[in-house]
């Protein structure tokens, strides 16, 4: 009998597939939240950095002066990069997207011309933009003046690692995890079905035995445990058997 | 082996397969909420140290500005504003160098933190554990002389809270784990090993006749085929080859694993499908967006119903092999187009196609139980259909949900046609039953029946008054308005998906025990009259006050009363309508009336899209109790007139 015709592989082949599909299910939803929550908690931090930065630009404004003007956010945006080395960038845009103030002062001056930057533009007006694209990660601020009119954005952008490394990193582990805890549950697995499938098939393998002999002549054979469920059946079939065999030779 | 030793060597590797199963899942999940407070927590401390900071240049300025530090005024509102903005924040305090505490937000925990006070950070950050509060503390310094030290605490277990979350769809997840390896394994034990054997019994049977006339032929090589080869050699012993004819081993199979795949994969759009089909919408012909909206879902149901009438006799005459694997794919089919439709008009076409699928598995999984049961096993059968039924109907919502809630809706689709395929799959594999094979019904349902009984007014105010209000109540307020409504509250997926688990779960587990309960001390009438008129009730709690708690405590005592009252209605219909059981038949009695409440759930979501942009959800909901409490009441107007009729005439007869 071939081994991946037998009840033992099938039962096995069902419960450990049962098991990965649960298994690989549960890690997908933890990935998931995890993605989640990681994306909001980066976010939120560096929200707090654009923020910071977009209340003083605003004071400044705040002021009547004009967001050129401001040249102490020069020496601000630089400071806050350096304090924080997963900020990419930071940069002061006006409304037409030239760059006012860059924590690479070399770009100053320059226009923004990413695509992501003018796709983003015309969105600006709420609270903040989050964006993404193959350059890294982007926190898009409006500034507004006293007359709540929006005169330009802060753009803090940040690699796209600071994400992607976690990421990869719990993709990695719940792949690890997934692997080892299904391996050594599929192991139990197999012993359970093996040893037990014996018992399942016992009263099988019993009449199998006994037609086994039946077929061959072997007086005694043509009984099975009482409590059988197929000893009754089968006792009938074997009178009826051996009748039609004796009304042969007779 | 004894039989009960196999049966409780089925029953062991069944236990033992679903706890190791839950080991597995439950380890998983433990290491992995482990690996994320080990990620998270930091990005959270980072977090902490730039608000701290932020909030320390803000003091730092207006110091610089010339304000005294004991003069900040507004200090403590601006705080407290910090803390509204940020979740996991619990306290911002500023104390002097000497540690008297100057500031502070509302909430302080101030015998807490009073030792920490005493000690002046004289490091740029300093972080320390506080109970459930991680501290941070950065000194106040302006013009190089330390002024002080803000303090800012983040909640410990902040990160934690957020892991646990996810514990609601991992417990969903486990639970419909749990219930699917009991489906599934009970197939493989249906297909692998009961049938095999009933097969084995009822050739001996045959055998044991003196019929040694057929000779199996068996296609594979396990277990069970070893025994028909020898009961070939013995039969080909005993008979001249000539005399023999071979047969194919067909054995027959408990369709229960087969029906829970198919239904699991039908459930899965009930918890999002109006969201989905509200974010598909367009005006059409002038009619009203919650009108518009409802249509995919009637047009479900009463296609539904169409391919149950057809799907009876037709399942008759070919066979049940055919309208089920034909089902299944329509059904795959359908939730294909679903998930790609652009707009709404082949979104309601795929459905429809599904909804055909459904209809034709339902009454061939049925007659194929009726076929290939005795008599006397059929209702234990059926019992079985329909706990596959409901299973299959609480896991397919539960993780349709959470699937929608994390993939999308699209997506969730197409996991649904996969499945269905799949079951279509096991379908052509595992079942047997060529055209000719089933027995016939003798009876079918003609339209003068239904006249017949519906002419019985108690029967007529029965099924208007109950069993039509509760169809229209589970698919207008329960699969309809509840998402919908959940949805405008902010309610996630796999939250909705929950609750419409309730549902099933008061269904299959608590309404059977709960009726019996009350069946021994109520009557059928009083208890059907009672119980709907509670869950009518329910139903006004929901429109009183809607919210999230009241939905939930209203869909669970909806369906508990819904449930508990059920078999009880069915049995009074039966006790009602004595007269045309005699000449009918209680299965034709019964079969009009599921016939008639169909039409309940085709008016469910267009009542309810009226409802909705007349009044709005609140009174909606409201609607759908007045309608039960309206049902109810009629049944016993009209129940409360026959008794008045029947007193009188009996009084005339006395005299």
């Amino acid at each position: 009998m071939s081994f991946f015709h037998s009840l033992r592989w099938n039962l096995f082949a069902a419960i450990t597939t049962i098991m990965a599909c649960c298994l690989a299910l549960i890690s997908f939803l933890n990935y998931c939240n995890f993605e989640k929550d990681l994306h909001s908690f980066v976010r939120s931090r560096f929200m707090v950095v654009g923020q910071d930065l977009k209340n003083t630009v605003e004071y400044g404004l705040n002021l009547g002066l004009g967001l050129q003007e401001l040249k102490n956010i020069q020496q601000l945006i630089v400071d806050t990069k350096e304090r924080d080395t997963d900020i990419a960038d930071l940069m002061v845009l006006d409304q037409q997207g030239t760059i006012l103030f860059h924590s690479n002062p070399g770009q100053v001056g320059q226009q923004a011309e990413a695509d992501w930057l003018q796709h983003s533009l015309p969105h600006r007006d709420g609270p903040a933009l989050h964006t993404s694209n193959p350059a890294g990660q982007q926190t898009v601020l409006p500034i507004v003046n006293q007359f709540n009119i929006m005169v330009g954005s802060l753009v803090l952008s940040y690699p796209s690692a600071v994400i992607n490394q976690p990421k990869a990193a719990m993709r990695a582990f719940l792949l690890r995890r997934f692997v080892i805890i299904f391996t050594m549950f599929s192991l139990l697995t197999m012993f359970l079905v093996f040893t037990l499938t014996n018992r399942l098939l016992a009263g099988v393998n019993e009449l199998a035995d006994d037609l086994e002999q039946l077929a061959k002549g072997t007086p005694g054979a043509g009984g099975l445990a009482a409590d059988s469920e197929l000893a009754a059946p089968y006792g009938r079939f074997v009178a009826t058997y051996r009748q039609l065999q004796n009304g042969e030779k007779s | 082996m004894a039989a009960m030793g196999q049966k409780q060597a089925q029953v062991l590797i069944l236990s033992l397969s679903m706890v190791l199963l839950l080991s597995a899942a439950a380890l998983i999940s433990m290491l992995a909420m482990g690996e994320f407070e080990r990620v998270l927590v930091p990005e959270l401390d980072k977090k902490g140290v730039r608000l701290a900071e932020s909030v320390r240049s803000l003091l730092v300025k207006s110091i610089g500005y010339g304000v005294p530090l004991d003069r900040l005024n507004g200090t403590t509102d601006y705080f407290d504003e910090v803390l509204a903005e940020h979740e996991e924040t619990r306290y911002l305090a500023l104390t002097t160098s000497s540690g008297t505490l100057l500031y502070a937000s509302s909430e302080l925990p101030k015998q807490l933190l009073t030792p920490l006070f005493s000690q002046s950070s004289k490091k740029n950050k300093e972080s320390t554990i506080l109970g459930p509060y991680y501290n941070l503390s950065l000194p106040l310094v302006v013009d190089g002389r330390q002024l002080g030290t803000l303090h800012l605490g983040l909640d410990n277990t902040f990160v934690r809270s957020r892991i646990k979350e996810i514990g609601y769809d991992i417990l969903t997840v486990l639970v419909i784990a749990f219930i699917l390896t009991f489906e599934l394994m009970l197939l493989i034990f249906s297909t692998l090993v009961d049938s095999p054997i009933q097969a084995i019994k009822s050739r001996l049977v045959t055998l044991a006749q003196g019929s040694f006339t057929e000779l199996v032929m068996v296609k594979s090589n396990r277990e069970f085929d070893r025994i028909h080869r020898l009961l070939n050699r013995v039969t080909e012993d005993s008979i001249p080859a000539k005399q023999l004819s071979k047969v194919q081993d067909q054995p027959i199979i408990d369709v229960r694993g087969l029906l829970f795949l198919f239904i699991f994969s039908a459930m899965f759009p009930l918890a999002f499908l109006p969201i989905y089909i509200a974010q598909l919408y367009e005006p059409v012909f002038g009619l009203s967006k919650e009108f518009t909206l409802s249509l995919p879902f009637a047009s479900y149901y009463l296609f539904t119903a169409l391919a149950i009438g057809f799907a009876g006799p037709w399942s008759e005459k070919v066979g049940r092999r055919r309208p089920m694997i034909l089902g299944s794919l329509l059904g795959s089919c359908g939730y294909l187009g679903c998930g790609l439709a652009p707009n709404l008009l082949l979104l309601t076409i795929s459905y429809c196609l599904a909804a055909i699928g459904f209809g034709l598995v339902m009454v061939a999984c049925q007659g194929y139980i009726v076929d290939n049961n005795p008599k006397e096993q059929r209702t234990s059968a059926i019992a079985r259909f329909w706990a596959g039924f409901f299973s299959g109907t609480l896991c397919g919502t539960g993780i349709g949900a959470v699937l929608a809630d994390r993939i999308g809706f699209a997506p969730t689709f197409l996991v649904a046609a996969v499945l269905s395929l799949l079951s279509a799959l096991l379908m052509i594999r595992l079942i047997n039953n060529p055209a000719g094979q089933q027995q016939k019904s003798k009876k079918t349902l003609r339209l003068r029946h239904v006249r017949t009984l519906l002419s019985n007014g108690r029967f007529l105010a029965l099924v208007f008054g109950l069993s039509i209000p509760a169809k229209i109540c589970m698919t207008g307020f329960m699969f309809y308005l509840i998402p919908r409504f959940l949805d405008s509250v902010a309610t996630g997926q796999s939250t909705i998906g929950r609750i419409l688990m309730i549902y099933s779960l008061m269904f299959v587990f608590v309404g059977p025990p709960l009726s019996r309960f009350f069946e021994k001390r109520l009557n059928s009438t009083m208890m059907s009259i009672l119980a709907t008129m509670l869950a009518g009730l329910a139903l006004l709690m929901a429109a009183w006050q809607p919210g999230l708690t009241t939905i939930i405590a209203a869909v669970t005592l909806y369906a508990l009363f819904r449930s508990s009252c059920a078999p009880a209605t069915t049995t009074l219909m039966l006790t009602v309508s004595s007269q045309e059981v005699k000449t009918l038949g209680a299965a034709t009695v019964i079969s009009v009336a599921l016939l008639v409440e169909r039409l309940g759930n085709i008016l469910g979501p267009i009542l309810a899209g009226l409802l909705i942009s007349a009044y709005g959800m609140q009174w909606a909901m409201a609607g759908y109790g007045i309608l039960t409490l309206a049902g109810a009441l009629l049944v016993i107007l009209v129940f409360w007139g026959h008794r008045q009729t029947h007193c009188h005439d009996k009084l005339e007869e006395t005299a």
